[in-house]
């Protein structure tokens, strides 16, 4: 397959000769890897695909290729981003499974790993690097969806001990969760982003009901949470009390930028394997001209986003943290994923509602399911109208309405 | 590798301040007039030593590489500056880089020093209108046929001519005083550069075409990759202005009491602006990084994909400026539409976004060697 490197893109002889070789003697080590191990094949249900996932987590944490820009203290390698992202490339060439606890090592861990206490940091990161802990992210309520900060779930502290009764939903593998990552109103009394705390709760404790949401692709990725007088021990408070806010900023940003990273290279490997579906059935004749500009598109669109995330990796390199820079990338991402998978499944036609028909060579079953899942995309994270509010008020510097 | 992107750096601000200097608002519109065509203008420009920017060193140019004019190109999209400068700072460098020819060297000469202007008649600025654009045909008799549209050809003292020969493509330098020639001029609504139909009834070779066979078709590869390259660039240019001018106007005027820029409707607009402008610029630049790790068909499939991508998102770019301007932006007081009529040119020259996007799907389901360049 041919998946386009974009650590390898110019931008990297602006990173200093050493780096360059190191990284490349690291990418080396990687394939070497991934060479040797047995890739796990991974089973549709979700119950299974969980476990097999889970599985290969702990393998590859086991050989130190997870929480590779983490610090050693909170489990990782003490690695740079670009290491990391390297050993994304070459886990999507190798055709390999990303580990399941995305939203513990992409979305919350960072927060943790910066804002943390040192308990919190040495005896929760480890196991969600391994997996032996999945984590979830209790941020929207059912009231708070772009207005995140008017969120009601409440806190109460008593003795050593935060009371939490409330409600969250969106709430992804929250069924299959250890760990919440959770913002909850701890001063009612305060304007609404000041009363806001981060903690971390435990979701085998007493008081917490999960159901989960069947999505409009089948699955049943997220969930709805409810809070019911849950005692979560104060250590748990992530950074200060009624100080949270600037906490969730963080991991939105970094949820908004390394999503980017991580999605394009899974959108190179959808649409290699949508170009291999429709070369087998070409057998070398010409496509017809429908065809070939649906596949122009995604190729457009890929490169893009290959542009576009080498931008975001020179950030990342220059450790700027979060900036109003990712709601660019989040927002491009969102229209070039829709413009992919729309592309693919354009080409089913009516075809479209059969699963097992494959017009153009085409799997239908699965380019419907990832074509309804792109649909997400421009709303979880901050939809798409959140990013243009941000970047038309912190970039363009357009006045508040 | 930093050495060339600082000296990049300054040669783009030296253009930029010239501009800035010599090029006010009074001297566009008055060059608008005559699209570009301006041999005052053309001369002050290769005094400047614009022209020899990318010529090799032996020919006593500056010897910087070709990907060194993206920027400057981004400038002139920004400033809207006419005149064929395409063919004056790239064409001529491309034509030495693959030939050594004596004669050849004089026209360069020549052109690098503003004497002489070269035009490119290419019947492959378009697949889809092939039909309209027409074709030449080298023959024993020389060159025959006509090409619709051809940018300065009524300027050009030489025409660099992209023509078939048997199932072959081959690529002649022609005077363009050929009698054998003959070119009319077309009034068009590109402000910034002039067209002409142009037409070959057994008009000279040269002495042999200046490139046949695989040289041809690499040549012509090239040519139209750095085509490619550089409108995109200065497509980018021409949406980096409109977003500033927007943002600028919908800050400044208001309704209801407000600035206009305070409502959603309009914010979101320019938001889009912003992510169409900066990721076309990131997608330039990106095709820049690549170039010397690229082969030259992996540089042309990136030069496809880039000005895809521009025709569409500078067009989408130049609209809402268009809109966001209100009835002003319609009106000849506002310069929104210069911006978008410019656009509206580059857009197809070298293929829009659905003609390359059916190229781009070719290439990538049917990977055989072409035998002609595209």
């Amino acid at each position: 397959m041919d998946v386009r490197l974009s650590t390898r893109g110019a931008d990297m002889t602006l990173l200093g000769n050493e780096l360059v070789v190191e990284l490349d003697r690291y990418r080396q080590r990687a394939r070497d890897w991934l060479r040797e191990v047995t890739i796990p094949e991974v089973p549709l249900p979700l119950t299974e695909k969980f476990a097999v996932l889970r599985d290969w987590q702990k393998s590859l944490y086991a050989a130190g290729w997870v929480g590779i820009a983490w610090s050693t203290d909170a489990g990782g390698q003490g690695l740079t981003p670009l290491h990391h992202l390297v050993f994304t490339e070459e886990l999507a060439r190798a055709r390999a499974p990303q580990p399941i606890g995305l939203i513990g090592l992409d979305v919350v861990g960072p927060s943790i790993e910066r804002y943390g206490t040192s308990w919190q940091r040495t005896e929760l990161l480890p196991r969600l690097l391994s997996g032996d802990d999945i984590w979830c992210q209790g941020f929207s309520e059912p009231e708070a969806g772009s207005d995140l900060a008017s969120l009601r779930t409440c806190a109460v502290i008593d003795g050593d001990y935060f009371v939490v009764s409330g409600q969250k939903v969106w709430t992804s593998w929250a069924h299959m969760s250890q760990w919440c990552a959770l913002l909850v109103r701890t001063d009612p009394n305060a304007p609404k982003h000041k009363g806001i705390s981060y903690l971390l709760v435990d979701m085998s404790s007493p008081g917490i009901t999960v159901r989960p949401l069947v999505q409009m692709t089948g699955d049943e990725e997220f969930c709805e949470v409810f809070f019911d007088e849950v005692r979560v021990p104060r250590r748990n408070l992530v950074g200060q009390l009624n100080e949270g806010w600037p906490l969730a900023i963080h991991t939105l940003g970094t949820e908004r930028a390394g999503y980017t990273l991580r999605r394009r290279v899974d959108y190179e490997v959808a649409v290699d394997d949508a170009v291999s579906e429709i070369r087998h059935r070409l057998r070398g004749e010409g496509a017809p001209d429908r065809v070939s500009s649906a596949i122009g598109r995604t190729q457009v669109a890929l490169r893009v986003l290959d542009a576009q995330t080498r931008k975001t990796i020179t950030r990342l390199a220059d450790k700027l943290g979060p900036t109003p820079e990712d709601s660019v990338d989040k927002l491009l991402l969102n229209d070039l994923e829709q413009d992919i998978f729309a592309s693919i499944a354009e080409l089913l036609g009516p075809l479209r509602s059969s699963p097992s028909a494959r017009p153009f060579g085409l799997n239908t079953e699965r380019w419907v399911h990832d074509h309804l899942y792109s649909r997400a995309t421009s709303i979880y994270g901050g939809t798409s109208q959140i990013q243009r509010n941000i970047i038309a008020e912190r970039l363009l510097g357009l006045p508040r309405g | 590798m930093a050495d060339y992107l600082e000296n990049n750096e300054e040669l783009t601000s030296a253009v930029g301040e010239y501009l800035t200097r010599s090029f006010d608002s009074a001297r566009r519109l008055e060059l608008f007039g005559t699209g570009g065509a301006n041999p005052q203008f053309h001369s002050e420009l290769a005094e400047l030593g614009w022209f020899a920017l990318t010529v090799p060193e032996h020919h006593d140019g500056l010897g910087l590489p070709l990907s060194a004019l993206g920027p400057i190109f981004a400038t002139f999209g920004r400033r809207l500056v006419p005149g064929p400068l395409f063919e004056s700072l790239a064409l001529p460098t491309i034509l030495i880089d693959r030939n050594d020819d004596p004669a050849l060297a004089e026209l360069l000469r020549e052109t690098v020093a503003g004497r002489a202007v070269l035009g490119l008649v290419d019947p492959g600025i378009t697949e889809d209108w092939g039909s309209d654009i027409g074709e030449i045909v080298l023959t024993d008799d020389g060159l025959h046929g006509r090409v619709e549209m051809a940018r300065f050809a009524a300027q050009a003292h030489s025409l660099v001519v992209v023509a078939r020969h048997g199932d072959d493509q081959v690529v002649c330098v022609v005077d363009a005083s050929d009698p054998m020639i003959s070119i009319e001029e077309i009034v068009s609504t590109d402000p910034a550069a002039r067209y002409a139909t142009v037409m070959f009834s057994g008009a000279h070779c040269g002495t042999a075409p200046l490139a046949t066979g695989s040289d041809a078709a690499s040549l012509i590869s090239r040519m139209r990759l750095w085509a490619r390259v550089l409108i995109s660039f200065e497509m980018a240019g021409i949406a980096e202005r409109m977003l500033e001018l927007t943002v600028r106007y919908v800050t400044e005027r208001h309704q209801f009491g407000v600035p206009i820029g305070s409502f959603q409707a309009v914010k979101h607009t320019v938001a889009n602006m912003y992510e169409h402008t900066s990721s076309l610029m990131n997608l330039c630049l990106a095709a820049l990084d690549d170039v010397p790790n690229s082969t030259e068909n992996e540089l042309c499939h990136i030069a496809v994909i880039t000005k895809a991508y521009a025709a569409d998102a500078a067009l989408r770019v130049c609209e809402s400026a268009l809109q966001m301007h209100g009835g002003i932006g319609f009106t000849t007081e506002a310069e929104v539409h210069w911006y978008y009529k410019r656009a509206l040119a580059l857009r197809a020259w070298y293929g829009d976004e659905r003609e390359l996007h059916r190229v781009i799907g070719e290439t990538v389901l049917n990977p055989r060697p072409a035998t002609l360049a595209r």
